[in-house]
């Protein structure tokens, strides 16, 4: 029961099978222009990376707010409307750019345990087995064997019953 | 256990023992939000539900691969008996043979695949009736011509797939 929900792996609108969309929309990086824990977003503006990253990427809208006295903090908005945020208190710059390039390339779904790591539709090129794909080898289970027995005994029940009250009886 | 975004990280911080009772409360009360009666709304009762949940999550997470170990082994049995081999001798098979596959795909395979699967079960059948092991109850698989090559696949063409 606390077991955290799976989820399969899935795209919105299955972007990417016949066309992807970037679904970063906007991207904001809050840092203050004073603080050490802000040190590698502020090395990541001033190498150029910062600019490198809006220029590779027009469909997405960066922004910079220098805040004062705020640890900073990277915020990326979504097509679905979700906002995903990225502490990088102290982080090297190298790092900041990496976060950078991750918030990229999600699509903004929740992250959530995957039931496994691949999906497809069409997991079967030989078709799924099923208790017929060898014959009947495998068996289907004969009623005696079954838990689940029906409340009245079928006509050749009825008729084994017979025969052996009768054989009883002539023996 | 309903788990937001700051709630995922499931850590009580030793900051809240010393400052207002109610942020440690607060929290664990977030944290049993959806369990059963009282223990979703009072302290008292959630802190004890929720440090069993954390407990409980924290032992299952090894049980979980056990248990998904078993039900893989399970099915490669299963698909094996079908054609009349024991699952070890699958597995044990085709690791002799240099057939890298692990359990995980001969399961998706046995479920998807049966056919490739079949086709593994004859290698197998075929390779241990060359060293004259017979498994019981199984059907002699189609006569494959092999020229010795299960038994020593190394020849002078495929000797740098061996080294």
């Amino acid at each position: 029961r606390q077991m955290l929900p799976r989820v399969f792996l899935s795209q919105p609108l299955q972007n990417g099978v016949s066309r992807y969309t970037c679904q970063l929309k906007r991207i904001t990086l809050k840092f203050c222009k004073f603080r050490p824990n802000s040190l590698g977003a502020r090395e990541f503006i001033e190498n150029g990376d910062f600019l490198e990253f809006a220029r590779a990427n027009p469909q997405v809208a960066c922004y910079l707010k220098p805040r004062r006295n705020r640890p900073p903090v990277l915020q990326a908005e979504f097509a679905n409307g979700s906002v995903q945020l990225a502490r990088i208190d102290s982080f090297p710059a190298e790092f900041v750019r990496r976060w950078f390039w991750l918030m990229r390339g999600r699509s903004g779904d929740d992250l959530l345990p995957l039931h496994e790591n691949l999906r497809s539709f069409h997991p079967s090129v030989q078709g799924v087995w099923t208790p017929f794909t060898f014959g009947r080898s495998v068996g289907l289970g004969d009623l005696s064997d079954s838990r689940h027995r029906p409340m009245s005994p079928s006509a050749t029940e009825l008729i084994q019953q017979l025969h052996r009250l009768q054989s009883a009886r002539m023996s | 256990m309903h788990l937001t975004c700051p709630l995922w990280v499931r850590r009580i911080p030793k900051i809240y023992r010393n400052n207002d009772p109610f942020y440690l409360r607060n929290l664990y009360l977030q944290f049993s939000f959806l369990f059963r009666g009282r223990s979703s709304r009072c302290f008292r009762l959630a802190e004890q539900r929720v440090i069993k949940a954390f407990q409980h999550m924290n032992a299952m997470r090894a049980v979980r691969k056990d248990r998904f170990k078993q039900l893989c082994d399970e099915r490669i049995d299963a698909a094996c008996a079908q054609h009349g081999i024991p699952g070890k001798m699958l597995i044990d098979g085709l690791g002799r043979m240099n057939i890298q596959l692990n359990r995980k795909m001969l399961q998706q395979l046995a479920i998807y695949e049966p056919y490739s699967f079949k086709s593994l079960t004859d290698l197998v059948k075929q390779y241990h009736s060359e060293l004259g092991i017979v498994p019981p109850n199984a059907e002699p698989p189609a006569p494959v011509v092999t020229r010795g090559l299960l038994q020593s696949p190394i020849v002078p063409g495929n000797r740098k797939y061996y080294e």
